[in-house]
């Protein structure tokens, strides 16, 4: 092994949140930007990507003041300990929420496209306990993961949105731009919503070297994914139209089916684009398992992370397996990122931002000069 | 000692890879259906409780005539019969009677019967099916049966038969006109954006083939009546389409087909006065492919091709005019591409009719104007 010293490049750490944040809400991105938009769904994903750069502003420049430090250490700082490490719990809680129900959605989708007669049980104990050994062995190997699935997920996806240019019918988009400004700026909230893993950033800065270029990370990866983002949007309102787009409970899985490769080479193009896709949910799986594990391991002052994380897995596990059917866990998503999202992403960064500022605590930006 | 664990334990992992997995497919053992035909049963009466709605025919291809040199006088394809309450239901039972998982995600071709297609429920069931099932792809082709799919399906052509021909791939159907290569994303697609609005091709059995001619038109999900051969070319000429396509005209002594090379449609303005007013321009570009063999009569000049071209307009126009009138007045239905062109074009007109649209198409005045150039007239005058 060399250089494990669980610091990682800039360069990593844009592809990590680049597999992050593509990962499960895209499938349904284009539905619930038809719901508030109708057939201009697509200008929410501009707007909710403006909205995400702001909301990445502020994380960039709290992580910044505390180079070298995670969430649970500078929050202390900030706002005394016992607060901090309430809200250290609270997104311990979120973390472990959020990677049960990707997880349980990756589950579904498996079991209807790729694997009918396996058990869901099965599909996600495995899907589970690959995370965990990749959570194991520490962020340096994550960014090292993530180098490999980066070109292996997002090239064939381009490549297949490229070969369903032929079925879009641009009518289905006209006529443009009838969304009211209430609607934009909701559903652009709404949008910016889907955008949660930012709030990664708050911990894994303290591994990347150099430590104050959050901000540059943020605009960079936020750019590619809502550029891919976006295209998706666009060629799912426009061959499905509005109304069809909000029938398909995964629009961009049947997406996958109105692509005709030449001479019938493969016939169902979603099982292959499953697979690709399921690059992203293993990445964002890993990660919230690993991040909830260095909560843990920073709330008990423990010097190792490794031995923390199965003690998750019985949590994620049993959670993940309690909504009794889709519909639940797609409304648990909802409520999960409409009412608790707001909270991390944007009041809780603006807020330490706030207090540290006024406060004075860590180093400001003149002090590194 | 420690060696000793070391192959055992690489003897168990083996062990758990050796286990296969749940859902193995083994090739043999699976029904590939390629096309599927969907009946309504002669015994169905009331839409509930009846266990008898569907007959569906499925064909499996016999492999052993897909393989070069192998075969002989074996039939191209296996069909299956099976009756049932819900397509699923249906299926099952298929299953239970032939012992084999079918599977479906190598359709190509899905035919309805002209009774299903005119029953609402059964038909609005059927898409909802395919839509929902995982194993359909979306660029299964569909079409409409002029009696029932079962005979479709059997149906013996002179040279091999039906063994899809029309669904290997919409690139080798020569004999298929563009406009009716319909696949069924596209037909539900027209359906849940238009209120259940669309038009499926019409498959017809011929003494020993099988041929396209015309289509059925669908508002509301309810069938609303055919298109014959003619009204469906004279429609791919109002949504662009049909290259390739042609048309004859008697013309001083003879025949002579218009065989068209490029075609375009589009809205050329639009308004909306109390009732709706649209002008419609087709610009085409052709060849003339044939004329008559006689010395006497003058050749082919440019006056001819003026004067041809002229009529062909007014011929044209008179036809996609009939069809217009077909459309608005009797089946009441916009499959003409008017209300995408409106919704791109004219977003101002749009907003005003498109709370009463249906009534609106329904008294709107279309103008036609074709605008046709004679490119080539073959090697001779």
């Amino acid at each position: 092994m060399y250089s494990m010293n669980d610091k990682v490049s800039t360069r990593q750490v844009k592809l990590i949140l680049i597999l992050d944040m593509f990962s499960v809400s895209v499938l349904i991105l284009p539905r619930v930007t038809v719901e508030v938009a109708r057939q201009d769904g697509w200008i929410l994903v501009i707007g909710g990507t403006l909205l995400a750069f702001l909301y990445s502003w502020f994380i960039a420049q709290l992580v910044k003041k505390f180079p070298e430090e995670t969430f649970v250490d500078f929050s202390g700082h900030i706002v005394t300990r016992p607060i901090g490490m309430l809200l250290s719990l609270f997104i311990l809680l979120f973390f472990i929420l959020s990677a049960a129900i990707k997880i349980r959605i990756f589950g579904e989708l498996t079991k209807q496209i790729l694997l009918p007669d396996t058990p869901i049980e099965f599909i996600i104990i495995s899907l589970l306990l690959i995370c965990t050994y990749l959570s194991r062995k520490g962020y340096e190997c994550r960014a090292r993961v993530a180098e490999i699935l980066f070109p292996i997920t997002l090239i064939p996806l381009i490549l297949i949105l490229l070969f369903a240019i032929p079925k879009v019918e641009i009518p289905n988009l006209a006529p443009f731009f009838q969304l009211s400004w209430k609607e934009f700026f909701s559903g652009s909230y709404y949008v910016s919503l889907t955008y949660i893993t930012l709030i990664l950033l708050l911990f894994s800065n303290a591994f990347v070297q150099p430590p104050n270029k959050s901000g540059g990370i943020c605009r960079t990866s936020l750019l590619v994914v809502g550029l891919l983002k976006l295209s998706t949007v666009v060629m799912t309102i426009a061959i499905f139209g509005a109304k069809g787009t909000q029938r398909q409970i995964w629009p961009v899985m049947t997406l996958m089916q109105v692509i005709h490769l030449p001479a019938s080479f493969i016939e169902r193009q979603e099982a292959l684009m499953m697979i690709f896709w399921l690059n992203t949910v293993f990445s964002i799986v890993s990660g919230y398992l690993y991040f909830s594990s260095v909560i843990v391991t920073k709330m008990i002052k423990s010097n190792e992370q490794f031995y923390l994380v199965l003690p998750l897995l019985p949590f994620i596990y049993i959670l993940s397996l309690y909504p009794s059917d889709i519909i639940e866990v797609y409304n648990w998503q909802q409520w999960l990122r409409r009412k608790i999202g707001p909270i991390f992403l944007i009041v809780i960064p603006f807020l330490l931002w706030l207090i540290a500022k006024i406060r004075k605590v860590g180093a400001t930006s003149e002090e590194k000069k | 000692m420690k060696k000793k664990n070391k192959y055992l334990s690489i003897l168990f992992v083996t062990l758990l890879l050796l286990t296969g997995c749940w859902d193995k497919k083994e090739i043999d053992d699976q029904q590939f259906v390629i096309s599927l035909g969907i009946d309504k049963s002669e015994k169905e009466t009331i839409s509930s409780k009846n266990s008898y709605r569907y007959n569906i025919t499925y064909a499996t291809p016999n492999l052993s005539t897909v393989q070069k040199n192998g075969g002989g006088n074996e039939p191209f394809r296996y069909f299956q019969y099976v009756t049932g309450d819900t397509l699923t239901g249906t299926i099952k039972k298929a299953q239970a009677y032939y012992l084999e998982p079918i599977n479906f995600e190598h359709v190509k071709t899905i035919i309805l019967g002209k009774e299903l297609a005119k029953d609402k429920v059964l038909f609005q069931e059927v898409l909802d099916y395919i839509d929902r099932t995982p194993q359909f792809g979306r660029t299964v082709l569909v079409m409409i049966a002029e009696n029932t799919a079962k005979e479709i399906l059997e149906a013996k052509e002179e040279t091999k038969p039906f063994r899809n021909r029309y669904a290997i791939h919409s690139q080798d159907i020569t004999s298929i006109p563009d406009e009716l290569i319909i696949d069924v994303g596209k037909v539900l697609n027209q359906l849940i954006n238009n209120e259940g609005t669309t038009f499926i091709p019409r498959i017809k059995k011929g003494k020993n083939n099988l041929g396209f001619s015309g289509g059925a038109v669908f508002r509301d999900y309810q069938f609303q009546g055919w298109l014959d051969e003619a009204q469906v070319r004279v429609l791919s000429w109002t949504l662009g389409k049909n290259k390739g396509g042609y048309f004859p005209i008697w013309y001083q002594g003879a025949y002579v087909p218009y065989e068209v090379s490029h075609i375009s449609s589009k809205v050329v303005s639009a308004t909306y006065d109390k009732y709706l007013k649209v002008k419609v321009q087709i610009e085409t570009e052709g060849d003339i492919s044939e004329y008559i063999l006689d010395n006497s009569k003058k050749y082919i000049d440019s006056k001819w091709v003026k004067q041809l071209e002229i009529e062909l307009e007014e011929a044209i126009k008179k036809e996609i005019r009939d069809v217009f009138d077909i459309l608005q007045m009797e089946y009441k239905v916009d499959i003409i591409g008017l209300k995408d062109q409106l919704k791109l074009k004219y977003p101002k007109v749009w907003k005003e009719i498109k709370e009463d649209y249906e009534k609106i198409f329904e008294e709107a005045e279309i103008e036609i104007d074709v605008n046709i150039s004679i490119r080539r007239i073959g090697m001779v005058y």
